[in-house]
């Protein structure tokens, strides 16, 4: 008996032991992920793509509300604190190091030119834009892994310089490149779109540094270099627009972030600046022609009546309330919580694919409106004619600066009128257009000097560039325009920030990185402390 | 046959037969103090004949012969025997064994060990002090009740986890949970699938030295349970069954005590929607606009009308309901020669104190042993679990519920859309209601656990067992959200999520007992093998864009997205263990393992890891008579350990992502992108070691017993899921690296007050002190994650673990506050971008609990008091509270207040001086608003509360009724219970009406679902 028992249970246990694979210990590979060698170069550049904008997007966010498009309603040192940049930044590297693959990939594959250009265009614009909001960043030792845990920054100077080269690099690369990627998200496949933006990507950050006397090693002379980029040919129509386009799709979500904040169910959080509703409606003449396209009023109740407004009387507010229902808050303004959420007006048509203001007073929800098919624009032509203008105003490059500045909102008013059909009987028209063009003209002719002259350049880029934040703060602190912006209401002696902090999960995990202060100039920005508020 | 031997035996024969009729022999047995003793054995020596005593300590035997010699036995006395002769009544005083040499323990592995043996800390809990409690989660129970164990509640939410910690963190981010192991095999499971009524007995081993047999899964220290259906054992035929039942009441705890003088708004003026409850006095203002009044298009009846302004006063109270709970269980037990059966099942069934909120869970489990030979006995017990939990989405809500208007009525309004059924609120934020009705979590979690235990004893001292077993374990989750709520939830979403694990455990033990080497020495061995697999896969899919409101299923959802993940994990360890004895008064016990894992490469698999323990008893080695010290034991330990870090960190693999972007022409974007992880090929296994010194004595005649342990331990080559910096291309990796010291001691002092015949009275007292240093880190400091988030925990060389860091108030060098001289505020740190500094460690200094128990005949009275000494709370609960001027600590708000501190500039941070040189004080007067609001707590510093809390934990009053002689009641015993627990808690330092329990939220300082308190009524039948 004793023995037939053991004799069983060896057999159960032999089998139980070599069955299931018990000396077995090679489990180190993850059956549930692909490897580094499935890698696609179409579906890198596809990352690539979707993360630049994702990073532009996120700084557009953060520069909103300083550059009173949105109202502030905090402090200036808040919105720029080691919180904020954390996405930015991890984005930014992250997009580095597939560039570097797809970098890798490209280099013994002349299939993959245009893929490089792509790359190296998205990539160098991301890079530029963290340097133009924080300064020097790690660059040369950054991507190391554990291999360099704690790599150090490199001078901006040298960056942008790194960049310009790219940019070079790039537009010959689209020239010889024969295959064209399978998505191209911004210019569908055309290369020529690709070198003007280039170009102006390159004119772009040539401007960006003419108060300093920056030693790039391939631009010796800023001014020869913008006159051969104008003279090759930079974007200068609204199809060569560098933008990207959102969708109405939920899930991932592909709207505009404008459309986001302002259409779900739950009514806006934020508000629309009152200085900037105060610049589109009261500050010429003639209404900006692009008003009912900017912004859309929920309600038709004057919001003084509702008591909601309680700020009036108070001598700290500049504007309070601008009138005809246009529902904002002051620069600053940090009492906020108030159930007046669906009165307050919000991001219109363009560029985030809301609803047309047609005095239609219904709540967004309620609105007809694009569903968030709206656009981030990042460089587009009418942009283009505004930095063309300031240099050759400023550089004396090639070009009337003031045919330039009509030019450039000229492309502006046809961008915003024209971007979805709209109630005719609200629709701005030619005339209204005209109208504006020619006050602002006026005023430029009468400006006696040229400070008051880029002050309306900077001013009408300012109101076109209503989607692109990022360029509106670059401008300000390079050339302290708009003039006469808001200051902050509830004035702590906060000062403006000249740059953001680097964020925290860039601080607490290297070293060799020192916060800075939010006083802190980037090397382009020689003005003196304090210029700006 | 001898002749003459055959000649007595017969003679014997017919005398036991003919001369000795056959006798009842009864009588009493007592121990030396006189109180009855229930459930001694007694035997006719050299016959399987035998008997126990009754809860009245009588027994009743049949004897055979007048020289039968009776044997009394009973754990933790001296056996005695009788010879009968012709006495027909026998009563007995059992003398007590003061060096308890019965006692005992079950240690790793299964091994049975006489406790004085051990050289390190075990401590066992019976039955009685876990059964028929008002939870139904066993951890909770647990609280207080071992020195040296941290139990935390995540909160009060019915299903919700809890955290265990023995001897307090090893690893700053691998696990730091405990080994379960049920039937002396390891448990994959929650402590939470364990009915705590089927448990017969549980021991727990702190120590590294205590766990090394188990390896490096016993490395943050091991909980035994063996439970009642594990422990059928074949012997004496019997037959016992018993039922109980426990129902009780679940109530919120811990709300804040409000004021009702003043509703919302700021600076005294009504602002409807205003988070901040700074308005008009109630008294001042007649009518304001209802609540919902701008909802007009939506509810007609609400549009331009005008309510009272009044205080609704248990506007959150009553938001809160009574929970209901009971708990049922079922144990029968049958006992043959060869065979042995035991059954026992429990149901619970628990509702929370929020809707939505409930917990059942059934337990099955069934054993039974067999003594197939006189050498070889197999066990087969099997249990079968499942609980369903249904729980909250988003306990967030808890943060904006406590501060609601105070004349929010938020239960007499709607709280969704008539016709979309979107969440409607009073503001910008989703309804707490609509929030309890319209997202969910729900967990089905089954688990069929079984194991097989066989032993072969080849000869009295030398045996082989066998155990292995399975744990097949599958969870279903089904998260979801219906449409119309805020962010996530706006247009609804449905995560299902299924995945099933299988872990293999087996081990081989060889035992050789008892082996003489000479005349003194002694040598207990074992060694074995231990073989765990794991296996596992997992399902799941994400739906999003709810189609149909209210109804959950992927095909009402216009998006989803699937995932499958599987995985397998084999750790293998041979072990050994060599106890040496000298004349039972110092043992030596050399142990040691070797470990294989297969989660990292292959040069770094093995791992080898020793141990030593001592243990001495002067007490028995100079045979002590005294009964000032009847017993004293002095105990030594090192032991080691290993820990494998989790699966799959040493390989690169590639992102990619299906569906990253849909154009506006519908076309998919599809992406590969580098991982943001760095996989290191050179990840090895960590090695910890623990010192561990102890001593154990009974004093005054046994009416003092003391347990005390100190132990130092020091954690190296930590893996630790490490942060990059994104610069790197990373952004977390997996490394060696680290070091973590921790000093710690336990003391169990338990006193018998009162010892006599019907009043007993124990005073025990449990103390648990530690402190952990971070030694070494890869860089200066490391924040941790909690839950995969940043917590504001660091881990900081020369820093205890865990601390916190947050901004700070500028401060002159006398320490008064620095005020911004132009509008009398405090200077906060990070506004002046200064960075962070500590603001204190959450690590509690020591905790102290203890344990009153009486007991006057049938009935029985204990109380658990526990203190908590320090640990630091960043309270972003509490400032909310006191910012948004709900609670009565800010109710004195007329007037103005000024913050005390003196003018400063932030940039030198020196204050600044008057034309004498003096410094000059604040006198800038505020409001009550702005003194406290965006001010004061601006600086987290200054949101800092100790965590000391005193608290009263559970009181158990018991009754138990046995059956008389010769009752016709069909039953043995009937036991009544009357519990409370969390019944009353004070922490000194945090406001007085903010009632903030510091348990809430796990130490993290938010408002999470407030902690309860409960009442139960048990019963308990045995047959």
């Amino acid at each position: 008996m004793t023995k037939k028992i053991f004799l069983f249970a060896s057999i159960v246990f032999s089998m139980l032991c070599v069955s299931c694979e018990l000396k077995d210990f090679d489990f180190q590979d993850d059956p549930s992920k692909l490897t580094p060698e499935d890698v696609s170069p179409d579906y890198l550049l596809n990352e690539i793509q979707y993360q630049f904008q994702l990073m532009m997007r996120e700084h557009v966010r953060n520069t909103d509300d300083i550059m009173r498009y949105e109202a502030m309603t905090d402090t200036y040192a808040a919105l720029v604190s080691d919180g904020i940049l954390t996405l930015e930044w991890s984005t930014l590297y992250s997009m580095r190091i597939n560039d570097k693959i797809l970098q890798d990939l490209a280099a013994d594959n002349p299939d993959l030119k245009f893929h490089s250009a792509m790359s190296k265009l998205l990539t160098g614009y991301a890079t530029v834009t963290m340097v133009d909001y924080v300064g020097d960043i790690p660059f040369s030792e950054a991507l190391q892994g554990l291999d360099i845990p704690n790599p150090k920054t490199d001078d901006s100077v040298l960056i942008y310089d790194s960049v310009l080269s790219d940019i070079d690099d790039a537009i010959t690369d689209f020239s010889a490149a024969t295959v064209k990627p399978f998505t191209d998200l911004y210019y569908n496949g055309d290369n020529q779109k690709w070198i003007a933006f280039a170009r102006s990507l390159k004119l772009k950050l040539l401007l960006q540094t003419r108060l300093v006397n920056a030693n790039f090693s391939s631009v010796p002379n800023i001014v020869t270099e913008i006159n051969n980029l104008i003279a090759s040919g930079v974007t200068t129509t609204g199809a060569g627009d560098f933008q990207f386009k959102n969708s109405t799709e939920i899930s991932p979500d592909g709207r505009h972030f404008y459309f986001e904040r302002g259409y779900s169910s739950n009514g806006m959080f934020e508000y629309i600046g009152n200085y900037f509703m105060y610049m589109l409606k009261d500050s010429k003449s003639v209404r900006d022609p692009r008003l009912r396209y900017y912004v859309y009023r929920q309600s038709g109740t004057d919001p003084v009546a509702t008591g909601f407004i309680i700020c009036s009387g108070n001598p700290d507010y500049d504007y309070c309330y601008v009138g005809d229902m246009y529902s904002g808050i002051d620069h600053g303004d940090e009492r906020t919580g108030r159930a007046d959420r669906f009165l307050r007006t919000i991001y219109g048509l363009y560029p985030g694919g809301g609803a047309f203001d047609a005095d239609n007073f219904v709540t967004a929800v309620q609105s007809s409106n694009l569903g968030g098919a709206g656009i981030l624009p990042l460089l587009s032509a009418s942009y283009v004619k505004f930095l063309m203008a300031e240099s050759a105003l400023t550089l004396g490059t090639t070009g009337d600066p003031a045919v330039l500045l009509e030019q450039g909102i000229r492309l502006s008013m046809d961008k915003v009128l024209n971007f979805a059909t709209v109630d005719p009987a609200y629709a701005a028209t030619s005339t209204d257009v005209n109208n504006y063009v020619a006050e602002v003209m006026a005023n430029y002719a009468n400006a006696a000097t040229d400070a008051e002259k880029l002050d309306i350049i900077i001013t009408e880029s300012y109101l076109a560039g209503f989607g692109n934040s990022i360029a509106a703060y670059n401008a300000y602190r390079r050339t302290g325009y708009p003039s006469n912006i808001q200051e902050p209401v509830d004035n702590e002696s906060v000062p403006f920030p000249r740059s953001f902090q680097y964020p925290s999960n860039a601080l607490n995990s290297n070293t060799s990185l020192t916060q800075r202060a939010i006083t802190e100039q980037i090397f382009w920005d020689n003005n003196p402390a304090g210029f700006i508020k | 046959m001898n002749r003459k031997l055959l000649y007595s035996v017969l003679v014997l024969m017919v005398s036991s037969v003919f001369m000795y009729a056959q006798k009842t022999v009864t009588g009493t047995i007592t121990d030396n103090s006189g109180m009855p003793l229930p459930g001694v054995n007694l035997v006719i020596k050299g016959t399987t004949i035998g008997a126990s005593t009754n809860f009245d300590g009588q027994y009743s035997i049949n004897t055979q012969t007048a020289s039968d010699v009776l044997v009394f036995s009973f754990i933790g006395f001296k056996n005695q025997e009788i010879a009968v002769g012709n006495q027909s009544v026998i009563n007995v005083t059992l003398q007590e064994d003061t060096e308890a040499l019965s006692e005992v323990v079950i240690t790793a592995q299964g091994i049975k060990k006489s406790k004085k043996a051990l050289g390190y800390a075990i401590t066992t809990l019976e039955s009685e002090e876990v059964a028929q409690r008002p939870e139904a989660d066993l951890a909770r129970t647990l609280q207080g009740k071992i020195a040296g164990v941290n139990i935390a509640a995540v909160n009060g939410e019915t299903g919700a986890g809890t955290s265990i910690r023995i001897r307090s963190s090893l690893s700053i981010t691998q696990s730091n949970a405990p080994l379960i192991v049920i039937n002396n095999v390891p448990f994959g499971g929650n402590i939470t699938d364990i009915d705590a009524n089927d448990i017969k007995s549980m021991s727990v081993l702190k120590g590294l030295n205590a766990s090394v047999l188990y390896g490096s899964e016993g490395r943050n220290g091991v909980i035994l349970i063996e439970t009642k259906s594990g422990s059928a054992v074949t012997g004496e035929k019997s037959f016992r069954a018993s039922v109980s039942t426990t129902t009780y009441v679940n109530q919120v705890a811990n709300l804040p005590e409000y004021q009702n003088k003043y509703g919302s708004g700021s600076e005294f003026g009504y602002v409807g929607g205003n988070l901040g409850i700074w308005g008009p006095a109630f008294t001042d203002l007649a009518e304001i606009p209802h609540p919902y009044s701008i909802y007009g298009d939506i509810f007609p009846e609400y549009k331009d009308l005008m309510v009272p302004y009044e205080a609704s006063p248990n506007n959150v109270k009553d938001l809160f309901k009574t929970g209901r709970g009971t708990i049922t269980s079922l144990n029968i037990a049958s006992t043959q020669e060869k065979t042995a059966f035991n059954l026992s099942a429990g149901y619970t069934d628990e509702q929370g104190i929020i809707g939505n909120n409930d917990l059942k869970r059934f337990n099955l489990g069934i054993g039974g042993q067999i003594q197939l030979s006189d050498k070889f006995k197999v066990s087969v017990p099997l249990n079968y679990s499942t609980r369903k939990v249904n729980r909250l989405q988003a306990t967030e809500i808890f943060n904006l519920l406590l501060f609601i208007p105070r004349e929010l009525d938020l239960l007499s309004l709607p709280y969704q859309h008539p016709q979309t059924g979107a969440s409607i609120y009073y503001r910008s934020s989703e309804n707490p209601l609509w929030v309890i009705n319209n997202t969910g979590m729900f967990d089905d979690i089954v688990r069929l656990f079984g194991t097989v235990n066989a032993k072969y004893d080849f000869t009295n001292k030398l045996s082989l067992t066998y155990r292995a077993g399975i744990d097949n374990d599958s969870q279903d989750e089904f998260d979801y959200s219906n449409k119309g709520g805020f962010s996530d939830n706006e247009f609804g979403f449905l995560d299902l999520d299924y995945d099933k694990a299988v872990t293999i455990d087996q081990s081989v033990i060889l035992s050789l007992n008892g082996l003489e080497l000479g005349n003194h020495i002694g040598l207990d061995t074992q060694v074995g093998i231990n073989s765990k697999f794991l296996k596992g896969k997992s399902h799941s899919s994400n739906s999003s864009d709810q189609i149909v409101f209210g109804f959950q299923n992927p095909r009402n959802y216009r998006t989803t997205s699937a995932a499958y993940s599987n995985y397998d994990e084999n750790i293998a360890g041979a072990f050994g263990q060599f106890e040496f004895n000298y004349d039972n008064f110092l043992y030596i016990t050399l142990s040691g393992r070797n470990d294989w894992g297969s989660t990292v490469e292959q040069e770094n698999r093995s791992l080898f890891y020793p141990g030593a323990s001592f243990s001495f008893i002067p007490t028995s080695a100079f045979n002590s008579k005294s009964k000032a010290l009847s017993y004293l034991k002095l105990r030594g330990a090192y032991g080691t350990s290993s820990g494998f870090p989790t699966r799959y960190r040493t390989r690169s693999t590639l992102d990619t992502n299906p569906r990253r972007f849909v154009d506006v022409n519908g076309q998919v974007l599809v992406t590969n992108s580098s991982n943001d992880e760095y996989a290191n090929p050179n990840l090895a296994p960590e090695l910890h070691r623990e010192f561990e010194l102890g001593i154990e004595a009974r004093l005054f005649n046994n009416r003092v017993n003391l347990e005390a342990s100190a132990f130092k331990r020091i954690s190296e080559d930590q893996i630790l899921g490490a942060s990059l910096a994104p610069e790197t291309g990373y952004t977390s990796t997996t490394i060696n690296a680290g070091r973590i010291d921790t000093k710690g001691m336990e003391i169990d002092l338990g006193i018998d007050l009162i010892k006599t015949e019907n009043f007993k009275w124990n005073f025990r007292n449990l103390f648990t002190a530690y402190e952990s240093l971070v030694v070494d880190l890869p860089q200066s400091e490391l924040e941790l994650q909690i839950n995969g988030s940043a917590s504001g925990r660091f881990a900081i060389e020369g820093q205890p673990l865990g601390i916190m860091k947050g901004s700070y108030a500028l401060r002159d060098d006398e320490g008064n506050l620095l005020i911004n001289p132009t509008i009398g505020e405090i200077y906060v740190s990070s506004e002046q971008g200064k960075d962070d500094i500590i603001i204190g460690d959450p690590t509690p200094d020591w905790n102290l609990t203890t344990i009153n128990s009486f007991s006057y005949k049938n009935f029985n009275l204990s109380a658990q008091f526990e203190y908590t000494h320090g640990g630091d709370i960043l309270g972003l609960g509490v400032q909310d509270l006191l910012e948004r001027g709900v609670t009565k600590d800010t109710e004195n708000r007329e007037g103005s207040f000024i913050v005390p501190g003196v003018y400063g500039d932030p940039v030198t941070e020196q204050a600044l001086l008057d034309s004498n040189g003096n410094k000059i004080p604040n006198t800038i007067q505020q409001n009550a608003q702005r003194t406290v609001f965006s001010n004061y707590y601006n600086a987290e510093e200054l949101s800092v509360f100790d965590g000391s809390v005193f608290r009263l934990r559970e009181i158990a009053l018991g009754y138990t009724f046995n059956k008389a002689k010769n009752s016709r009641i069909p039953f043995e015993t009937m036991t009544f219970t009357l519990s409370g627990r969390n019944l009353w808690f004070n922490a000194p330092d945090f406001p007085k009406y903010s009632n903030y329990d510091p348990e809430n939220d796990n130490g993290l300082g938010d408002q999470n679902v407030p902690t309860t308190k409960r009442f139960a009524l048990g019963v308990a039948v045995t047959f």
